[in-house]
């Protein structure tokens, strides 16, 4: 593997074990999981267990849910199958979720009468750069596994290994590249989304339906739009020139 | 078209969003953004296309064993991604350097792209290089990948090798290679059987010029008129014989008595003709005792149709025909050259199922009054032996010999049992066979025919043939 190879290696190796961290970081600061060990303190401290000090059981618990989640992503890189990726993404976003949730206008918990559950414990620029990180990483890995198969098959169908090599580097840094300008689009969505409250706020306030009446309007116009994209998409390509 | 990348992520996107507006939540919203503006992001760019080669070459000749280097360029004017160009080879053929399947990046400008490897033809026929395969991808596999192909139409034609000698003209060496008996003929009346075109030599007659193919050639005031050239009468013939039974196929499919036998066939067709012999070549069969014939005639039909000269189809009665190609009559000149390489180059074991005998009998016309030297290309055995012999006695009633001289047959041997050598003992086999091989090459010897023992494996053609030469 030649120099850029190694660092699309290095690169995917980081943005796996620094998401999980990330994640499990942000579950154990999240008020879900404070709520969680203080019911699990009560519970032991209701049948009398003193084998393990409540003290011991805050602290043993997360590492055990650290090393589990760790062994399962190790796992999942190692095996390295674009299901595998979505995978680790898929217990990374578990473990975001309370910390995210949190910081809803909706607080379900409401209807237990426990709002306590979820409640914000950190800021949210925090919450979202861990999202951010998060989908990077789920990103770019399911496209380097996604390229790694298509190499794979390259080699297999006896292309030269060096140059699918290093046209796999190319594509990869290519998709890295891409998924870093969609995250600093939506960073900067989320920077400028104050101003741009601020300008609009004073039209939109005039308009007396809720903003989940707009919100919906948004999302079907969305999905509408992107419904005649595909549909568009799929006539050019069969009544295609190549 | 998409792939199901783009809509997984756009589904990630919405389910953000969804669950963004559900909950009152805008950080979920703006990770939903993130999928998005990368589904946006990569559908702008363009799989590569507009792709377009230029014409090729419409035929290629080299040799067998000859290394040839192909190159195949292509033009992709638009577009950003992966693309793979990948040529049909032949089976036979051996890959050398780099490689037939290639993959190239396209980067967003036009680019041109270059397939290029080097191959080593190993078995003698024509074969047809008829497609380029390409296919497209884009670089984030958003659209399903684009594949089509470019007609090439080539052709490939795998020459047998040819005879590298030259002649020496020197009084003291002579040589044991027989000659016809009217090779002593060196000048003759011109007949009216056209040969070839030459450059006009001093002497020549006026009426000798063809204006025409001048005028076509012509090269500048320098340039030398173009003559016809004409047989002369009392040509000498030489006729061969190749044995196409399958016996011959010990070795490899690449490597075995039989393209050895025609590569033999070829040499001493070029030498007899470059000494202005009419040269005639017919295949027999001398396994024809074992007389498969529906398989010996799927075998022969198989057989490739192609521009036949004068080569004839032989039929048995009985039977219907057996393919074309198995008899060139006796011509002389690069054309007649031509048709043996035409002939040979499509030529397969099984190709005929006629013995000696019968192919003697087929072409008895053209033997009579020519006093023809007779050349038998074949590998000697205990099962075609007699058979051999009967050959050779119907071939002796078409020679004309002085007294006591020995008739004008030379009956070449391509002993195989060395290219079948593959593991210790095998070549101790090899050489207790050769003794047996020996055995009926001298039987053959003491009835007065010359035998040629080729073993390919250790000398090559010319130098069996340059073995016959010696000093007075």
């Amino acid at each position: 593997m030649n120099k850029h190879g190694s660092l699309i290696k290095v690169f995917e190796v980081l943005v796996t074990i620094g998401s999980s961290y990330l994640a499990i970081n942000s579950f154990f600061a999240s008020s879900l999981y404070d709520s969680v060990s203080q019911l699990i303190n009560r519970v032991l401290a209701m049948y009398n267990i003193q084998t393990i000090s409540t003290t011991d059981v805050t602290k043993i618990v997360p590492l055990m849910v650290s090393a589990i989640v760790f062994l399962v992503v190790i796992y999942d890189y190692a095996i390295g199958k674009p299901e595998n990726m979505i995978d680790i993404y898929e217990i990374n976003l578990v473990l975001i979720s309370p910390e995210a949730l949190s910081f809803s206008k909706l607080n379900w918990m409401n209807l237990i009468q426990k709002p306590q559950i979820l409640e914000p414990t950190r800021g949210p620029a925090t919450v979202f750069l861990t999202g951010v990180v998060i989908l990077v990483g789920y990103i770019s890995l399911l496209f380097t596994s996604r390229f790694k198969e298509t190499s794979q098959e390259l080699v297999e169908r006896g292309a030269d290994h060096v140059r699918v090599q290093e046209i796999f580097v190319k594509q990869s840094v290519l998709a890295i590249g891409l998924v870093f300008a969609s995250a600093l689009l939506s960073v900067m969505v989320y920077v400028s989304i104050t101003f741009v409250c601020n300008i609009l706020a004073s039209s939109i306030s005039k308009i007396s339906y809720s903003y989940l009446v707009l919100g919906i309007l948004a999302v079907v116009i969305l999905s509408v739009t992107l419904f005649f994209f595909y549909n568009e998409q799929r006539t050019t390509d069969l009544s295609g020139t190549l | 078209m998409l792939t199901g990348i783009p809509l997984r992520l756009s589904l990630s996107a919405f389910g953000f969003i969804l669950a963004g507006m559900a909950t009152g939540n805008m950080i979920l919203i703006y990770l939903g953004l993130i999928p998005f503006f990368f589904v946006v992001i990569s559908m702008f760019i363009e799989s590569p296309g507009a792709l377009s080669v230029p014409p090729f070459e419409e035929s290629i000749s080299v040799e067998v064993d000859e290394d040839l280097e192909i190159s195949r360029s292509v033009a992709v004017r638009e577009g950003w991604g992966l693309v793979t160009l990948g040529d049909e080879l032949p089976p036979s053929f051996e890959l050398l350097r780099g490689n037939n399947f290639q993959v190239f990046w396209k980067e967003p400008r036009p680019t041109q792209i270059e397939l290029r490897y080097k191959v080593k033809c190993t078995k003698r026929g024509t074969y047809q290089l008829n497609k380029l395969n390409w296919e497209a991808r884009h670089p984030m596999n958003m659209t399903p990948t684009l594949s089509g192909v470019f007609p090439t139409d080539q052709e490939l034609i795998v020459k047998p090798k040819g005879l590298r000698i030259k002649r020496i003209r020197q009084q003291k060496i002579f040589t044991k290679i027989p000659m016809p008996a009217e090779s002593r003929i060196k000048i003759g009346v011109p007949t009216t059987d056209f040969k070839e075109l030459r450059d006009y030599n001093w002497g020549d007659s006026y009426k000798q010029i063809n204006w025409k193919a001048t005028a076509r050639n012509y090269r500048g005031v320098q340039h030398i008129p173009t003559v016809n050239e004409y047989e002369k009468e009392g040509r000498r013939v030489v006729f061969v014989f190749l044995d196409t039974s399958t016996s011959l196929s010990l070795g490899t499919d690449l490597r075995n008595s039989f393209e050895y036998a025609v590569q033999a066939v070829l040499g001493l067709s070029e030498f007899y003709i470059s000494r202005q012999c009419k040269l005639g070549l017919a295949l027999y069969n001398s396994e024809s005792g074992v007389r498969d014939v529906g398989k010996l005639m799927h075998l022969s039909g198989r057989l490739r149709e192609h521009d036949q000269g004068d080569s004839v189809e032989v039929k048995k009665p009985g039977h219907t025909g057996i393919g074309k190609g198995v008899l060139l009559f006796p011509e002389t000149g690069k054309i007649q050259q031509y048709r043996i390489h035409r002939m040979l180059l499509d030529t397969e074991m099984a190709s005929t199922y006629y013995s000696l005998h019968e192919a003697v009998g087929y072409v008895r016309g053209h033997l009579h009054g020519t006093n023809p030297l007779f050349v038998i290309v074949t590998r000697v055995h205990d099962q075609n032996f007699d058979s051999l012999i009967s050959g050779v006695r119907e071939l002796t009633k078409y020679t004309r010999k002085a007294h006591r001289q020995s008739p004008n047959i030379m009956i070449v041997n391509v002993s195989g049992y060395s290219l079948t050598v593959r593991k210790r003992g095998d070549k101790t086999a090899a050489q207790l066979l050769e003794y047996q091989e020996n055995a009926y090459l001298k039987k053959l010897r003491s009835l007065g025919l010359m035998a040629v023992n080729w073993h390919p494996t250790r000398q090559s053609i010319t130098d069996v043939l340059l073995a016959q030469v010696g000093k007075r």
